[in-house]
């Protein structure tokens, strides 16, 4: 379990630097993030900008750390609004089987059936634009994929000599499924979880670049793409930027993912 | 014997329906235990051996319902439970049967602790307030001979026999009438198995429990049953009080599991002629016409081939030796 484990500390790292500039954004930002200084559009980095301008003047290194704010926000409600519904819907068809099973099964299918995009276009022309509204399209796109991982494990699990001698002592089902099983399945939702994370960062942003996601003036690194890439070859720095840090923050968590996987993987044994 | 047995089976039958192809259409069944009929009193136990797939753990996981049987009735109490619904198993009947699994390791979840695992079944069933679980729950743990400062333990810390002891702490803390153990010690280092035994028999009589044991390891059941039944493709083949099953059986199916008994030759002891069965036993889904066990019956005629034998008593007096073949085996 100790030994080393360079995907997951080197993700963790990743995301920790980002997570720390997105939670210093809530105190202090070396500008005011909508501050124009009309003299220094378009400008490169320098000591007073670190990552240059964009072409209102706005300092790019402040709005990456304030869009990081809102990269975690959407991720982690959609990722938890995934994990929720995915879970309980997976745990239920799993552990009853049967046309149960069946059931949500064929409507999992059927969500999995549209490309997420277009899902998440649905729940959005539905719900409105908006960072919630974002996440929560999101939340639902990602349902599909966690309640098929929670199924298989309730799956395997289910039939396990534990589990029956939980039945045979007369543990009610609900009990069994979250007290017997759900602990046991645990490490592969985290998986599923931080590989879903990367993914509504990218459908954040991807979102946010269509003008779909969230609304100005609340800074996302998909907005800020769509807005600099006009100047891209004048200014290069204020596409890069939140390029990079899109990149950056999809790269860690599918390290940390495989990461996890790594660590799991050893101690699946004792099971 | 008076009153009623504490467990009286009758007619058990289980069915599973054979599933293929891409539609898990039914095509046809497979009868894993088919018409056991026997009874079972307080502080006793019944040994029932077997084959591996010769329909033993369906029988245990009938009896304590894991499965529902397809037909038969199970009486237990006084009461049938074989069609009984799940929430009334739970209020009258799951405290007073309890299972012990064979494999230790996966039969202890690896996520709870010691303390936690020994401790549910009186949870679950409201026994004492919770401050006083722990005397009893420590208590059990000591007469299984485990330290309970070993509490917060998880299973993976634990040795096999360790762990074995551990799932008869469970079984036995809500004192239960009936303890089914299927093949408890058969993933046990031989050793270890010797201790499992004298601790479960100390136990019996101590806490007046009954145990149906289940083992295809005929040296073991002879250890510790007062009764044996011998399954073969789910059928009883033969059922006898323990020592006169091993001394006196009277089937050809008994004769060749005891002829493979590996055993020490002493000169009082006659080694029974070595029979060594040809051929796998046959495919359940589709078993043999007339006795199942004909198509690797070293004695077969005709007649066993054509007519299933029926279950019958045989010999003298002698109480409860019942046996199912045409041409039983002469003492």
């Amino acid at each position: 379990m100790m030994r080393s484990n360079p995907n997951l500390s080197i993700g963790l790292a990743i995301v920790g630097l980002l997570a720390l500039l997105a939670l210093a954004s809530l105190v202090y930002t070396p500008h005011d993030i909508n501050e124009m200084h009309r003299e220094h559009r378009l400008e490169g980095p320098s000591s007073r900008f670190w990552l240059g301008t964009d072409n209102f003047g706005r300092d790019v290194f402040s709005r990456v750390m304030h869009g990081g704010r809102t990269a975690f926000f959407v991720g982690s409600t959609a990722v938890a609004i995934g994990l929720v519904v995915g879970t309980l819907i997976g745990a239920i068809a799993g552990y009853a089987g049967a046309w149960v099973d069946e059931a949500f099964m064929r409507v999992m299918d059927g969500l999995l059936a549209f490309p997420g995009l277009i899902m998440a276009l649905m729940v959005i022309a539905i719900a409105g634009p908006g960072t919630f509204n974002t996440a929560l399209a999101i939340g639902v796109m990602s349902v599909p994929t966690i309640s098929r991982i929670a199924r298989s494990g309730f799956i395997q699990l289910k039939s396990m000599d534990f589990v029956q001698a939980a039945r045979t002592i007369g543990v009610r089902p609900v009990a069994i499924m979250v007290r017997h099983i759900l602990p046991n399945v645990v490490s592969s939702l985290v998986v599923a979880a931080s590989v879903a994370f990367a993914a509504a960062i990218l459908s954040e942003a991807g979102l946010s670049y269509l003008g779909l996601g969230v609304q100005p003036p609340t800074p996302s690194w998909g907005r800020m793409l769509r807005e600099a890439q006009g100047h891209f070859l004048r200014s290069p720095w204020s596409t890069l930027a939140p390029g990079l840090a899109i990149t950056l923050m999809v790269l860690g968590f599918y390290m940390i993912s495989n990461g996890v996987r790594d660590a799991l993987d050893v101690r699946g044994h004792h099971l | 014997m008076s009153g009623p047995a504490l467990l009286e089976v009758s007619g058990l039958t289980k069915t599973f329906p054979v599933k293929t192809g891409l539609l898990q259409r039914a095509k046809g069944e497979l009868q894993a235990v088919t018409d056991v009929s026997f009874g079972l009193d307080r502080g006793r136990t019944l040994g029932v051996v077997g084959e591996s797939g010769s329909g033993k753990s369906t029988l245990a996981k009938c009896i304590v319902r894991l499965y529902p049987p397809t037909s038969g009735r199970i009486g237990f109490r006084g009461a049938d439970i074989a069609r009984m619904g799940e929430g009334m198993l739970r209020a009258r009947v799951r405290e007073h049967i309890q299972m012990i699994f064979q494999d230790p390791y996966s039969s202890l979840n690896p996520r709870h602790t010691l303390y936690s695992i020994v401790e549910e079944p009186l949870r679950v069933h409201r026994r004492l307030p919770a401050e006083e679980r722990g005397y009893l729950v420590d208590a059990v743990l000591e007469r299984v001979g485990l330290d309970p400062v070993l509490r917060t333990r998880r299973p993976h810390e634990f040795s096999g026999g360790q762990r074995q002891r551990i799932a008869i702490a469970r079984a036995l803390v809500l004192n239960p009438d009936l303890v089914i153990a299927d093949e408890p010690v058969s993933a046990l280092d031989v050793s270890i198995q010797a201790q499992i035994l004298t601790l479960m028999q100390d136990l019996q009589e101590e806490l007046g429990l009954a145990y149906i044991f289940i083992s295809h390891d005929l040296s073991v059941v002879r250890a510790i049953a007062d009764t044996v039944i011998v399954l073969y493709l789910g059928r009883v083949m033969e059922v006898a009080p323990a020592d006169r099953l091993f001394a006196c059986y009277a089937h050809p199916y008994t004769q060749a599991l005891l002829s493979a008994v590996p055993m020490v030759r002493t000169d009082e002891e006659e080694r029974p002629p070595r029979i060594i069965l040809a051929g796998d036993q046959p495919d359940a889904a589709n078993p043999p016409a007339g006795c199942v066990f004909h198509t690797r019956c070293p004695y077969a005629r005709n007649r066993c081939r054509n007519e299933v034998p029926s279950v019958r008593q045989i010999a003298d007096q002698t109480e409860g030796h019942r046996i199912a073949c045409h041409f039983p085996l002469s003492g």
